[in-house]
Formats: C-alpha cells, sequence, structure tokens
C-alpha cells in the first residue's frame, strides 16, 4: 500500500468508523464482539477495493457499499467458522466503551429481529441517506424500495411496541 | 408512524455522537486489521498450502524412500500426484474467482457474484473432487503389486484395507463440504429472490 493510500485510508477510518460500527451493531442484533470482528472485515474490503477509490464526494455510499456487501456474507461466513447463534448473545453485553446503553440496545435488538436485509435499509434510512442512495447501494429499483421501507418500518414498530 | 420513526432516528443518531466521542486508538485499530488480514490470507490459501506439502512429501518418499521401478508403479505414482496438482490448481482458481468477487458493486451484483463462486465451489467439491480421489486411489493401486515385492502379505493386506477407510473418511468430509456449499448456496439465492422482489 503506497503512503496516500495509507493517507487516505487512516482518515475514511476515522470519518466512517462510527457509521460502520453502528450498522454492524443493528446487524448482528447489538453483540459487540461481533460488531467489532465485522467492522474489520468491513474495513480490510475497503483497504483491499482503496485502488478503486476516487476520493469524491461519495465516499459515503461508497462505504455503504461495501459495508452491507460485507455484512450480507458475514453471518454465512460465521457459521461456518462457529455454531454460536447470535440469538443466544443478544443483549447480554454491555457496551459503555461505545456508548451504546439500554435503549440503543434495544433498538439494535429490534433491528436485529428484521430479516437481513431489511436491517442493513433500515438503518440507512435511520442514517438520513436519500432513498435514491440506499436503492443504488441496493442495487434495486428507488419505487419498490419506497414501498419496502414503508414496510419495514412499519415491522419495526410492531416490535418495538411487542418489547 | 412518522414520528415515532423520528423518535427512533433522534436516538440512533445520539447514539452516533456517542460513538463518535469514544476515544478512538487509530494505531491500535489499523494493527488489528492488519493481523486479522495476515490470518484471513492465511486461511485463503490454507487448503493450497497444505496439499502442496502433501505434493512435496509424496514426491520425496517416491524419490528417496521408495523409488519405484516398474512403468504400472510409475503411472500409478503419476496420477496419485498429478490429482493432487490438479486440485492445487482448483483451489488456486477458487481463492482467485473469490477474489473477482466486488466488494464495491451493488448488493444484488455482489449476490449474483457470491452465487456464481458457490457454484463452482459445490462444482468442485463434488464430482471433480470424487474425480480425482477415483484417480488417486486407482494410482495408490496400481503401485501395490511391486509393493508386493518388498512386503509380508499381511502388511499389504493392511495397507491396501487400510486405505479403503482413508477413503471412507475423506468422502465423508466432501460430502459433508458439498452440503455445506449447497446450503450456503441456497441461502444466497433466497437472500437474492428476497432484494429482487417487487413490493406490492
Amino acid at each position: 500500500m503506497t503512503k496516500k493510500n495509507q493517507q487516505q485510508f487512516e482518515q475514511l477510518y476515522q470519518q466512517c468508523f462510527a457509521m460502520v460500527l453502528q450498522m454492524c451493531l443493528g446487524y448482528v442484533k447489538g453483540d459487540h464482539d461481533q460488531a467489532n470482528d465485522l467492522s474489520q472485515e468491513v474495513f480490510i474490503n475497503i483497504w483491499n477495493a482503496l485502488e478503486k477509490f476516487r476520493g469524491d464526494s461519495a465516499h459515503k455510499t461508497w462505504v455503504y457499499r461495501i459495508t452491507v456487501n460485507t455484512c450480507l456474507q458475514y453471518l454465512r461466513k460465521e457459521k461456518k467458522k462457529n455454531k454460536l447463534g447470535i440469538d443466544q448473545v443478544v443483549n447480554t453485553l454491555t457496551m459503555e466503551e461505545t456508548g451504546v446503553n439500554d435503549q440503543n440496545n434495544a433498538l439494535y435488538g429490534a433491528i436485529g429481529q428484521l430479516a437481513e436485509l431489511d436491517r442493513l435499509i433500515i438503518m440507512m434510512v435511520l442514517d438520513g441517506q436519500e432513498y435514491d442512495d440506499i436503492a443504488e447501494v441496493m442495487g434495486i429499483q428507488p419505487t419498490n424500495l419506497r414501498v419496502k421501507i414503508h414496510r419495514i418500518k412499519k415491522r419495526l414498530k410492531k416490535i418495538l411496541e411487542n418489547e | 408512524m412518522n414520528n415515532e420513526f423520528e423518535k427512533l432516528q433522534g436516538l440512533w443518531q445520539q447514539n452516533r455522537k456517542d460513538i463518535e466521542n469514544s476515544p478512538l486508538d487509530l494505531d491500535k485499530a489499523i494493527a488489528d486489521i492488519n493481523t486479522k488480514k495476515r490470518f484471513s490470507t492465511k486461511f485463503h490459501y490454507g487448503n493450497i498450502i497444505v496439499l502442496s506439502l502433501l505434493v512435496v512429501m509424496l514426491i520425496a518418499f517416491f524419490y528417496f524412500l521408495a523409488p519405484v521401478q516398474e512403468i504400472l508403479s510409475r503411472i500409478g505414482v503419476g496420477l496419485m500426484i498429478g490429482g493432487i496438482v490438479v486440485r492445487i490448481l482448483i483451489e488456486a482458481i477458487s481463492v482467485s474467482k473469490a477474489k473477482k468477487i466486488d466488494m464495491v458493486d451493488n448488493a444484488i451484483k455482489n449476490t449474483e457474484d457470491t452465487i456464481a463462486f458457490h457454484d463452482y465451489r459445490k462444482r468442485i467439491h463434488g464430482p471433480v473432487t470424487i474425480v480425482i480421489i477415483i484417480l488417486y486411489s486407482i494410482g495408490f493401486y496400481m503401485i501395490s503389486p511391486e509393493f508386493s515385492k518388498y512386503f509380508d502379505t499381511w502388511q499389504m493386506i493392511l495397507m491396501d484395507v487400510s486405505y479403503i477407510f482413508i477413503a471412507i473418511i475423506l468422502i465423508f468430509f466432501i460430502r459433508k463440504s458439498v452440503i455445506k456449499e449447497m446450503k450456503t448456496l441456497s441461502e444466497i439465492i433466497e437472500l437474492k429472490k428476497e432484494m429482487i422482489k417487487e413490493e406490492v
């Protein structure tokens, strides 16, 4: 890796670490250890893809793409490595070091009850991403995405009400 | 519903700020990523390394310890070593295919490429590996006539029968791998269906 790439990576890491970690936390139902492991995988993939990074203003979308793809591959990979189901560790770990309190834990737990794909979509919505950008990251039609988001919001509301 | 969602969004964004405000040890984080990256590379090349060592051991065995003289035996050795070399090549292609899955693509394209990769894995874990094992086994038994000149009958029986057990164990593990690849493949296919499903 060239010095320029190294600097670019460090910059991306500092800018996007919180965003990536938060998405990973939601994806693995708030399990801190798995989220850390997963965010490291995301940054390895960012590192490997750095040559393709043009450094334009859309760097957030670029990082989202890698995060989404890494998340979707992660659970399958993890199943191969160990049989520990993530359901077993939901909310059992405190996350003081990342500022996650009980309220946040409940939110991550609720997001974790959604389907894999829905978790990723709703987290980008919570992040305030434009629907068109989310559609681009997922590779689906914006109209289809809008309907999906509406359905996911309803489902999330139902989950939180039942808790 | 919008109001409640905005509340969730507020909670989410507050947590983002908390994470951002927690201390970040960049040097340690990069060192950890490097360590994980190295481990991941070793994991990818693990099969290739193990199989290459096996080839080296077989060559050393047939060159220094048991240099076979008969044509039949030499063909047998060729089949044994050749089969493993083909398997190494297939593994190398597999690693290269895995690397070609572009993590910067959108999720649909990435999923399609992942499906193609696992489909390839399923094929190489199945028929191709079975053919290689059959060739290896034929090679092994082709050496037996020459070996029988130097070993007692009971030693030959022990060797030939124990090989059958080894082959059964190998086939068991191959079957397990194929089942695993098929399960992964069907999960990803389901995921893709979910992605492209038109919502009404």
